[in-house]
């Protein structure tokens, strides 16, 4: 470029110059320059057709991540099965002394609540479609979601706001009848809907056997026995899923009979819970956190095929053994199995379900019980309950619904201590939700 | 009216041509003011280019050694400086005129560069000279701490390579971390920095790349005339770097080198096993005692074991984490000069920091080069470049649940490192916590970055006082973050686990300039600017992690058993925006400034997009009428009025308002997608706007300064990711939440206390700002554990029980809180809803972090060779929430260490005490309370420098143009009540959530022995 030229110029002819160039630099905007969007994400608008399947599996990894390792055992925690080692500290869940600040509290609540919402989500989305057979049969698989939030919401917190469709308004409580009415509400559509097991023949897939089963532990729960003996009764008649004989297998393959219902709970997508109760040299790794009580490794007798399987020693230290994942994770999350149903019908029918006992008792490498009294065959039920079930997240609930939990826990001294506390940031955020007693 | 400076700044590079040895002459003379005749005591007769110099004294007489052919430089404040060439003779007298802008100085701005006296807004600046004088230091932030009022720079801890709370003019908004905008030799800088291993260190520093040494000045925007100009990303004020370039002359080279030793200020005190045993098995009794529980009934609480061998020792876990002598070293080396038509300034830098933890450390190395180039007489170029790689070895702070430090103080004293066959004692299985000594041995943690920032521009000077400049600037890093936890590690797994990061960052900018200066009339000075700038962010993250590795020896996961995950991602935001600047200067009296950006974010949709941001400033210089020439009192006198609009649209996430369902929440191997962000297409920007009212008063020919400004500023629309009731399924939403206003008053005094042959000056600052939150929706935000923001009260207010006393008798508590356990000796809180129970309903606002005032206060000594700094700050009123000392003081409730001194006051009958509870389990008296609420203040002596020139013969003979050898003591003298290690510790620097001590690593008390050399 000739500088020169600009002094031979007139100032009038370089203003001039100026204001083009200067006319030229704020016209020409990058306006379309600012139009940046995401790459990691698409407009929930567009959500149709094509994104029904991927919504649910958003369902499914919600229920199966969000509540938190914690969640998955708190009922053991709570319910006396579990201490805390020294480096998880003091447990406010094994004292009965929970704060409305706990977090692992406000990530159940916000876990259960968040898969709602989604489930609420693909309920709104498959309304606006048509109403094909895969798309009615997801609809069921809602619906038994709902009713799972509303399952572990209820016995963890009792009464909890029922939300039929997503809302950001304040929210106030319903009662627990209510919320119990509306999870046998679900679960029977999910019954209706939702595929069965033998077009569907897969244990990490809700069908609905799934809701079937939860509807059993549903009935058991509100004392609706006989509903509760003929559901366990159904499936156990079913003819897919039976006692394995490798009580094993239930928890370390995924090629078993008994599970109904798990989340597969891949180690790339799921949660890791092996570390909290592995130990820093087991195979897997583990953090350690909670040990089994001594009196869990007298519950068993030796000839039980359960024992070694529930609890062990690793190098002299007492463990939990069911889930063999440590710190890489991939261990099933168990929802249902169709022994839950044998101690279900078992207990419901009282005396006259003995032989669900039994048969439940040989498929463990246990003799037959010969009991004639009510009072301790509910006693041998429950403990056989415990044993089943132990680390699978029930024996809190079951002391409960039963009323023996400040009977049989040293820490429960009151009513107000069954049920956790509303979470603290809940209560701030939404003045319509009342604190439980208590807290 | 730049020529002064710019011969100022040419002086003194000439300075250093003199370098040939010549014969010395002695020169005699008096100095006398040009107007009056008077002879002037106090000026300085410097020998140019030597360090060699004399005062006059009470008669105006000097006297001193000179070479034959040498420059005699005379200069006193207030006076314009004066050189004159000896030419062999030995009287050389000389009369020097007054002049009130002999302190004005050339001040940088947004986009271009102003005098001091010209501007009315508010601006504070640090020179290069105070940061080179103040040693010790290893970042740009920690240059500003204490100099600038108006600007509370605090450290969140004394982790090296930590990012420092940069806090201009109070918290303006509640969004993000409130850090100003760093803009780098006219490149705004991009805030993200790319650690992302959990370490429980807030933030590395964004500026952490560049050497001290290469800055020429640093630039503190902070009212709304001073920072409209960068519109939307100003309203938390604007640092201006400014790095040094090259001027003609003979080439300099300087060489410097600082080596540091630092020590903690002081160690926790732990109690010894026997006190420990004592605590813990007292509040087991009293627990059994309040439940009536004796030997083998159930819920009995045994006492605890002593498991020590015979004459065992109490472990100092402290020693065993630490280094005994962390340390700082640095060396640079500079070259610069050039001739009329090229300039150079270049640098290299190496500097390495040992902290506090084993194995943390950060090394960085550092160049530059930045040239000017003069094409023609109408062409400029110049090009700056600045490149470092740091390394940053990262440690676990607390913040993270793991740090180091807090999990080593809790074992408990008998717990030790290593079982007799010398393997580890495991965490949880042997001793109570992890084992702080496995973490740092079994860990290899490393962030290695490489950073550019560049600019390269052309100005074209079309006809004089007209130019256009085009600029192309920006910054790229790339970084990888590497963290191996080995198969010994406690979080290793069976077989090691590998988390690497690797991320890439650009950020590019382009930048057309349209300047214009012209004499409207006689009198009057029309000037000013218009530009178009377009800035990009791109930012992209990948992650991979492997597990199973055969041995802790292989660390690649080409070497793992599996790959346990990994991603990429992709971020981008863009800035479009239109900069203009009118000044209107009537006879250096009336000025008036209008400034209008007007920006275009990618971040906003639709109608929200554009925001506009203009100031308008205006200030009147009394001292330069004609009525004010005759007095003698005031040297200076300007009144200054400021009032702008100012925006932010930091710590909003790229794409907050865009309502997105996201994928990546899989199943069974199958793509699931959710609504994963609720979104909020009608966000807008955050706007402030800010009045500043000024006042400058120079006394006795500028011996005596002070510069007093009030500002009022309301930041509306406030940006907040704001928590929401999750039963919405959503944990938070971003949202505009209300309004907040910050007033305050600055002050900053400057005396030249003596200037004979000790040259004596003391500098002030101190800034009272007051923050509230005037309007929200919503009552109450809480925010973490501590902390809530409401309507009426300050960010970063503090919400928790308050404790009233000790129940000194059971017929005291109440019948609920009986019922639950509690006894004389536990704590009465205030029951705020009277329903004689204690729970979250009862907490209340009960203080805030902020400090009342704070500031700093420097004394500067020169005498001869000699010179002399001390540099205090202080901060008043603020609170502080101890955090773990719920843990170190829960007596019982924990089996963790005990702090030692606070043990003994513990209540343990009527009387005993009414702050301290007794020993129980249990969490009632562990609550978050006032308990655990302390005060904050601290009065610190920063810096302290005594430094030493070599006189000018021995640098002669030792071939060098100067010497200079200084030793700095930082953090020695600290004055609080505190009783953490450190008072100057956040855990965030989120303004909602500051003043929480989660026990950092503190702040290092140092001493630096540093060497200046020129050649």
């Amino acid at each position: 470029m000739n500088l020169y030229k600009f002094q031979e110029m007139r100032y009038n002819n370089i203003y001039k110059l100026a204001a083009a160039l200067s006319a030229i630099l704020f016209t020409t905007g990058c306006g379309d320059m600012l139009d940046i969007s995401p790459r990691t994400s698409v407009s929930p608008d567009n959500l149709g057709q094509e994104e029904v399947e991927q919504l649910l599996n958003g369902v499914y990894q919600q229920f199966q991540n969000g509540p938190g390792r914690e969640n998955v055992f708190l009922f053991d925690r709570l319910g006396g099965n579990l201490r805390s080692s020294n480096l998880g500290g003091r447990d406010e869940f094994i004292e009965h002394d929970v704060d409305p600040g706990n977090s692992d509290v406000s990530t159940i609540w916000y876990g259960y609540y968040r898969g709602l919402y989604r489930a609420n989500v693909l309920i709104e989305t498959l309304a606006t479609l048509e109403p094909t057979d895969r798309n009615q049969e997801i609809l069921g698989l809602a619906h038994f979601f709902r009713a799972y939030a509303y399952y572990q919401l209820v016995t963890r917190f009792g009464g909890v706001p029922v939300l039929r469709e997503n809302t950001r308004d304040f929210v106030a409580r319903d009662s627990e009848e209510e919320v119990w009415a509306f999870i046998r509400e679900e679960l029977e559509k999910a019954v209706d809907l939702a595929p069965d097991f033998a077009s569907n023949p897969d244990p990490n897939l809700v069908t609905a056997e799934a809701a079937k089963a939860l509807l059993a532990r549903t009935a058991l729960a509100r004392n609706d026995n006989d509903r509760a003996a003929q559901l366990a009764e159904e499936l156990i008649g079913s003819g897919h899923f039976s006692l394995e004989d490798d009580y094993a297998s239930v928890f370390r393959t995924s090629s078993n009979t008994e599970v109904i219902f798990s989340f597969e709970n891949r180690s790339d997508e799921g949660i890791t819970f092996g570390g909290l109760f592995t130990t820093v040299d087991y195979r897997t790794g583990g953090s350690y956190f909670f040990v089994p009580l001594d009196e869990m490794f007298d519950l068993y007798s030796d000839d039980d095929t359960r024992k070694e399987v529930t609890v062990t020693y690793e190098s002299n230290l007492p463990m939990v053994n069911k889930y063999q994942g440590g710190l890489q994770g991939g261990d099933a999350i168990l929802v249902t199995r169709i022994a839950e149903m044998y101690l279900i019908s078992a207990e419901a029918r009282g005396l006259a379900g003995i032989g669900r006992l039994n048969e439940l008792r040989a498929a463990r490498g246990l003799q037959p019980l010969d009991i004639n009294n009510e009072q301790a065959y509910a006693q041998a039920v429950a403990e056989e309950r415990r044993k089943e079930l132990a680390y699978e997240g029930f024996r809190w609930y079951d002391l409960i619904r039963t009323g023996r939990a400040i009977e049989e826990l040293e820490t429960v001294r009151n009513e107000n201590q069954l049920r956790l506390p509303i979470p603290v940031s809940e209560l701030d955020l939404n003045p319509m939700l009342e604190q439980n007693p208590g807290y | 009216m730049t020529k002064i400076m710019v011969v100022l700044v040419f002086t003194c590079l000439e300075a250093g041509a003199a370098k040939t040895v010549q014969t010395d002459i002695t020169v005699t003379g008096v100095v006398t003011d040009a107007q009056t005749g008077e002879p002037l005591p106090g000026v300085n007769v410097i020998v140019q280019g030597t360090a060699r110099g004399v005062s006059t004294d009470n008669d105006g007489r000097y006297s001193l050694n000179a070479p034959e052919d040498g420059t005699l430089v005379f200069t006193l404040i207030g006076y314009v400086p004066q050189e004159t060439r000896v030419n062999g003779r030995a009287v050389i007298n000389i009369a020097l005129t007054a002049d009130v802008e002999a302190l004005d100085d050339i001040v940088v701005i947004g986009y271009g560069q102003e005098r001091r006296s010209r501007i009315m807004g508010s601006i504070g600046s640090v020179d290069a000279e105070s940061i080179q004088r103040s040693k010790g230091i290893v970042s740009a932030e920690q240059a500003i701490q204490g100099r600038v009022a108006g600007v509370n720079v605090s450290s969140t801890s004394g982790i090296p390579g930590q990012g420092l709370r940069v806090d201009i003019r109070g918290a303006a908004s509640v969004s993000g971390s409130n850090e100003p905008l760093y803009v780098v030799d006219g490149v705004p800088i991009s805030s993200g920095t790319e650690s992302r291993f959990s370490f429980g260190i807030p933030r590395e520093s964004p500026i952490a790349h560049l050497n001290p040494s290469d800055i020429e000045s640093i630039e503190i925007l902070k009212d709304a005339s001073a920072t409209a100009i960068y519109g939307s990303r100003a309203t938390n004020g604007v640092v201006l770097i400014t790095t040094k370039r090259g001027s003609d002359g003979p080439t300099q080279f300087n060489f410097s080198s600082s080596v540091g030793f630092e020590s903690v200020r002081k160690k926790l005190d732990i109690a010894s096993s026997d006190a420990y045993f004592e605590v813990m098995n007292e509040a087991r009794e009293n627990y059994n005692h309040d439940r009536g529980l004796v030997s083998g009934d159930p819920g009995y609480r045994p006492p605890l074991e002593d498991p020590r061998e015979p004459g065992q020792e109490d472990t100092d876990w402290f020693d065993l984490v630490t280094r005994s002598n962390p340390a700082v070293a640095n060396f640079n080396l500079s070259v610069s000069g050039g001739n009329e038509k090229t300039r150079f300034y270049t640098s290299g830098e190496y500097m390495k920091h040992l902290g506090l933890i084993k194995s943390n450390q950060i090394e960085r190395y550092s160049g530059r080069v930045n040239l000017d180039h003069r094409a023609s007489d109408r062409l400029d170029l110049k090009l700056t470049l600045g490149t470092s790689r740091t390394e940053n070895n990262r440690i676990q702070n607390e913040g993270s649940g793991r740090g180091i430090l807090v999990r080593s103080l809790e074992q408990r004293p008998y717990d030790t490192p290593y079982k007799e066959d010398g393997s580890y004692n495991i965490g949880g299985v042997d001793i109570l916590r992890h084992n702080g000594v496995q973490v740092i041995n079994e860990q290899d943690a490393s962030l290695i970055s490489y950073d550019a920032v560049f600019e390269a521009s052309a100005a074209l000077k079309i006809v004089k006082g007209l130019q256009f400049q085009s600029k192309v600037g920006g910054e790229f890093r790339s970084a990888h973050e590497y963290v191996y936890l080995n198969a010994n590690h406690p979080r290793g797994g069976a077989g090691g686990v590998v988390h690497d990061w690797r991320t890439t960052r650009s950020n590019l900018l382009l930048e057309n300039t349209l300047t214009f200066d012209h004499a409207v009339a006689d009198k009057l000075q029309f000037s000013g600017l218009l530009g178009h700038t377009f800035q990009k962010f791109v930012h992209e993250p990948s992650y991979v992690s492997g597990e199973d590795f055969p041995s802790p020896s292989f660390g690649y996961i080409t070497s793992a058993g599996r790959i346990a995950g990994g991603w990429t991602s992709w971020d981008a935001y863009a800035l479009e925006s239109l900069v203009s600047r009118i000044n209107l200067n009537y006879d250096e009296r009336y000025i008036l400034w209008v400034t209008l950006r007007r920006d275009g974010s990618s971040k906003f949709l639709g109608e929200n997009r554009y925001g506009y941001f203009p100031s308008v400033s205006g200030g009147w210089r009394l001292s330069e009428e004609s009525f004010f020439r005759d007095q003698h009192i005031f040297s200076d006198l300007r009144l200054r009025a400021s009032y702008g609009l100012t925006g932010n649209q930091d710590g909003i996430g790229e794409f907050a308002a865009v309502p997105s369902a996201g994928g990546g929440q899989n199943y069974r191997g199958n793509t699931g997608i959710a609504i994963t962000n609720v979104g909020n297409p009608g966000l807008t920007w955050e706007t402030a706007n800010q009045l500043n009212l000024g006042l400058d008063v120079g006394f006795f020919n500028g011996r005596l300064t002070l510069n007093a400004d009030y500002f009022i500023q309301k930041t509306n629309d406030l940006l907040y990711n704001r928590p929401l009731h999750t039963t919405t399924g959503f944990s938070s939403i971003v949202q505009n939440i209300g309004s907040m206003s910050n007033r305050g008053l600055e002050l900053t005094l400057r005396s030249v206390n003596t200037k004979d042959a000790l040259y004596w000056t003391t500098d002030f600052n101190i800034s009272f700002i007051r923050n509230e939150l005037t309007s929200l929706i919503g009552e109450t935000i809480p925010v973490g554990e501590h902390h809530v923001i409401r309507e009426g009260e300050a960010m970063g207010t503090f919400f928790m029980l308050r404790q009233l006393g000790i129940y000194q008798d059971d017929n005291e508590v109440p019948q609920p809180l009986y019922e639950q356990g509690v006894r004389a000796g536990d704590i009465i809180y205030e029951d705020l809803n009277g329903d004689n129970n204690i729970t979250s309903a009862d907490r209340q606002v009960v203080g805030t972090a902020n400090p009342d005032f704070y500031g700093g206060i420097t004394n500067s000594l020169n005498y001869k060779n000699f010179d002399f700094s001390a540099f205090f700050s202080f901060t008043y009123g603020n609170k502080l929430y101890n955090n773990w000392a719920r843990r170190l003081d829960s007596f019982g409730t924990y089996e963790y260490a005990l702090r030692a001194d606070h043990i003994d006051d513990r209540w343990t009958g009527p009387g005993t005490s009414n702050t301290i509870p007794r020993a129980i389990l249990g969490n009632y008296n562990i609550q978050n309370s006032t308990r655990f609420l302390e005060d904050g203040s601290f009065l610190r002596l920063q810096n302290v420098t005594l430094g030493y020139t070599l006189p000018k013969q021995l640098t002669d003979r030792i071939h060098t143009r100067s010497v200079r050898l200084s030793v700095t003591g930082r953090n020695l003298l600290t004055f609080t009540d505190y009783s953490g290690m450190d008072p100057e510790v956040n855990a965030t620097l989120s303004p909602a959530e500051l003043g929480v001590d989660h026990f950092s690593v503190p702040q290092m008390r140092s001493i630096t022995f540093n060497i200046d050399i020129g050649f």
